[in-house]
């Protein structure tokens, strides 16, 4: 599958003449900054974003099919090894990483909500795992893991700027274009403040150790900065973007031009979803 | 009061080395000045002063105690730092408030009311005692955060560019407050770009490069020296006005230009 | 840039781009009002530099002029203001923030907070204008160039210094081709090396006729290039005039402005009886120069 996704980088030659030069969206990579996207050149990266995230809903469906663990665990291994193969297996980890916290919790809510009939495999207080709420645990939790590996694996693999452009050519907001990727810088900024606000709130007494009462304190006195110092920041960005027109009527344009394709590929996927569901509910 | 010997720091996300060998003291009823470009190592040296980075080599030791034995909150009682973002630390609902946060976390020798009211004069906060610091410029929002930082009454006090963006009556306020943190006897650094203020308020003066001290001394001797633009930084306007005009040693004060003046007169 | 062009006004003389007669502006969020009674016009291809005290309303001045005042940030008013034409109570919506570009203090959070690359963040003005992708290109390139960011076309936003991150500010003014530029003490967060990158790009700019208003609570830099001095207080016009004409007053030492430290000395030494010519410097070398005339005028002859 080549590429079409192409991304305008200007450059300079050796006589100093600045040129414009197209060069292929997957390995366009200035920085690395948005925290999902993972730099690279494979057939994921390759292919039209808006493919990638229609094959989530026929995947993600796809896992509720039959009531035990096997349907998603294959999914999820099918998955797994895609993506070990075409050398993305740091996305793999990525997503069970996310999904690690939560499996526990699976395990242990089902542990204490569902009294099954069975002996406890473990009992841990008032906590017991059996072997019936080891499996439904095992069961929902490979079915969310499905949808992380997809989501994950679809948006890891396009740079945001190229998604956004993509959802704004197929008619979505721009506003709502602008804040996904205005979430993808969040993370990185928020951090930025958050660590400027606990180096100030340290140097004047305020302890990270200490009794609750104490902590709670210090906690309400990062917060509190962290709140107003953003919102400080969201009134002078919200001028800034005024002036480069971000409430101005009228169509958008790109830079860079997503190229359309994929289209039939991407109902087809939709449309999969549908006898994927009936399935998954019969069975 | 601050003793940093041999220091060396990295950040441990790798990088070159920020700090590159510095051994300084920082003594009571002494005002120090901090000059050179960004990246120098002026904001990483600063963090070493109260332990909010420990030495990678070398040590740091405040009131005889080595930072990196103790928490930063804990030595926020004898050095009391601001940075240069008030928005970073701001919490309270109004100004007073705020101060008296910074009073009630102190360690002065007097009260915690009296360095209430004390900071609260010295930046001159009585007419906005009542507001909320949000509806305060950002210049005024300064001047709050230093304000509940003096209060603390540390034995000394760090402060990080605080004239930038000020108006007249703020970079007033803020050189009345070195004067008077000199009288009480009490250690002052400041962090600044402002090469005017350090010629005015200064008792030493250190010029970083490259994470290493380039210049050490009195600001008449390093304000003028001709290996200050190496380290970026500009002359003081008196040493400027006094290398065009070939006035040796150089002006202290315009009594010394109008001097010079009368002599060339007379 | 929007067709509406420069509709005909009798106050409006030829080069006055800004005219605010008797004009009270009082946030909603506050009980004072910023602005009082303020009488002013702003004349088109003049840097004019604004000073004055903290919150003397400089500020909420620079955004009635970029055109976010009476919205979006609200607040209620009596008398007129006029920019470009327009009634800014009565101006369509748009109109005035698509010819008047912007920079604030804070360098890093008046970025867009939604691109990768300052290619991208000048793009995007571009882009929400739509127009066609070569000219945003185009456009862009030669906006990044022209601040001298051409080698940083691909650099993260965030990861430019402050000096940088201002002047990328400035481009986008200038790819969308604003006739005028509204900076907001564009350098008060900057060390010397990005001050000194953004006041040499304004110098720039108003040697090629851009319609600069500035507001500075540091004058130093700026002296030499402003045409115009205007020093608000408490709301009001307190001083207006070129600035080499203005600062030979004396009410204006008294702690209104942060004098800068050349024209401090030379009224220093004015004040002790030795001139150093009717006007003050308004660079230390100008002061330098003249302190060393009058040295050789006195030098004792043989």
């Amino acid at each position: 599958m080549a590429s079409r996704a192409r991304r305008v980088v200007p450059q300079t030659d050796q006589h100093g003449h600045t040129g414009v030069v197209e060069t292929d969206t997957a390995t366009w990579s200035p920085a690395r900054v948005a925290e999902l996207y993972e730099i690279g050149n494979t057939w994921l990266h390759r292919a039209h974003p808006l493919t990638k995230l229609a094959a989530v809903l026929p995947l993600s469906v796809a896992g509720f099919a039959g009531d035990t663990v096997l349907v998603p665990a294959i999914i999820l291994a099918a998955a797994v090894l895609t993506l070990v193969v075409s050398r993305l297996g740091i996305i793999a980890l990525k997503s069970l990483r996310l999904m690690a916290p939560m499996t526990f919790a699976l395990v242990v809510i089902h542990g204490i909500v569902r009294p099954y009939d069975s002996e406890p495999l473990v009992a841990w207080g008032p906590i017991s795992v059996n072997a019936g709420g080891l499996a439904l645990a095992g069961t929902t939790a490979a079915r969310i893991a499905v949808f992380v590996i997809a989501v994950t694996a679809a948006m890891a693999t396009v740079h945001p700027k190229i998604f956004a452009t993509a959802l704004i050519q197929r008619g979505v907001s721009h506003k709502l274009a602008y804040a996904y990727l205005a979430g993808a810088e969040l993370i990185p900024e928020m951090r930025l403040r958050a660590t400027q606000i606990l180096e100030a709130q340290q140097s004047r007494g305020f302890d990270t150790k200490g009794s609750l009462p104490r902590r709670l304190r210090t906690l309400f006195a990062l917060l509190k900065p962290l709140l107003v110092s953003s919102l400080i920041g969201v009134e002078m960005r919200t001028l800034a973007l005024e002036s480069r027109g971000f409430s101005l009527p009228g169509r958008r344009t790109a830079a860079v031009a997503v190229r359309e394709r994929g289209r039939l590929l991407q109902r087809s996927l939709l449309l999969a979803s549908i006898p994927l569901l009936v399935l998954a509910v019969i069975w | 009061m601050i003793h940093l010997s041999e220091v060396r720091y990295t950040y441990p996300k790798g990088g070159a080395e920020a700090i590159r060998g510095i051994s300084l003291d920082v003594s009571m009823g002494e005002t120090l000045f901090v000059l050179g470009h960004n990246g120098a190592g002026k904001s990483t040296m600063l963090r070493l002063f109260n332990g909010l980075l420990k030495p990678g080599s070398g040590t740091v030791t405040v009131d005889g105690t080595d930072t990196r034995e103790v928490r930063p909150a804990q030595l926020s009682r004898t050095v009391g730092l601001v940075f240069q973002n008030p928005d970073a630390q701001l919490f309270r609902d109004r100004v007073s408030e705020e101060v008296s946060f910074g009073a009630e976390n102190g360690s002065g020798d007097d009260d915690a009311t009296e360095r209430h009211e004390r900071a609260m004069a010295l930046l001159d906060l009585g007419s906005v005692a009542d507001h909320n610091p949000y509806d305060l410029t950002l210049s005024w929002r300064k001047r709050v955060a230093i304000a509940s930082v003096v209060a603390m009454g540390t034995p000394v006090l760090v402060l990080d560019e605080p004239t930038g963006g000020q108006d007249a009556d703020g970079t007033r306020v803020l050189t009345d407050l070195i004067s008077d943190t000199r009288r009480r006897g009490h250690g002052c650094v400041v962090v600044t770009h402002d090469v005017d203020l350090a010629f005015d308020c200064a008792d030493r003066v250190v010029v970083l490069r490259d994470g290493k001290i380039h210049l050490e001394g009195s600001p008449m001797s390093v304000l003028g020296d001709p290996l200050l633009s190496r380290a970026g930084v500009e002359p003081s306007t008196m040493h400027q006005i006094s290398a065009g005009i070939g006035l040796d040693p150089p002006a202290r004060r315009v009594d010394d230009l109008e001097e010079y003046l009368a002599a060339a007169g007379g | 840039m929007s067709g509406a062009g420069l509709p005909e006004s009798a106050s409006l003389t030829a080069s006055t781009f800004a005219s605010f007669e008797e004009f009270t502006f009082t946030y909603d969020t506050a009980s004072e009002p910023t602005l009082t009674g303020l009488t002013l016009g702003l004349r088109a291809d003049q840097l004019t530099l604004i000073s004055g005290p903290s919150g003397g309303g400089k500020s909420t001045l620079a955004r009635v002029v970029a055109g976010f005042i009476p919205r979006p940030l609200g607040g209620s008013f009596e008398g007129t203001a006029r920019v470009l034409g327009h009634d800014v109570e009565s101006a369509p919506p748009h109109v005035l923030t698509e010819s008047v570009g912007v920079v604030f203090d804070n360098p890093f959070d008046q970025l867009t907070a939604a691109t990768s690359t300052a290619f991208d963040e000048v793009a995007y003005a571009l882009e929400n204008e739509g127009l066609p992708p070569d000219e945003i290109v185009a456009r862009a390139l030669e906006a990044l160039e022209s601040v001298g960011l051409a080698e940083m076309t691909g650099r993260h936003p965030r990861r430019l210094s402050g000096g940088q991150s201002q002047r990328l500010a400035i481009a986008c003014a200038l790819a969308q081709r604003k006739p005028i530029l509204v900076l907001d003490d564009p350098t008060s967060q900057l060390d010397p090396t990005g001050r000194e990158e953004v006041v040499s790009l304004v110098r720039t700019l108003r040697d090629a006729g851009t319609t600069v208003v500035l507001v500075a609570q540091d004058l130093g830099h700026w002296l030499e290039m402003a045409d115009r001095l205007v020093i608000l207080d408490e709301g009001r016009v307190t001083a207006d005039g070129h600035p080499a004409t203005l600062l030979t007053d004396p009410r204006l030492f008294d702690g209104t402005i942060l004098v800068p430290r050349c024209v401090a000395v030379w009224a220093d030494l004015r004040r002790r009886g030795i001139a150093l010519g009717d006007t003050p410097p308004l660079t230390t070398d100008q002061l330098v120069s003249s302190v060393r005339n009058l040295g050789r005028e006195r030098e004792p002859t043989p």
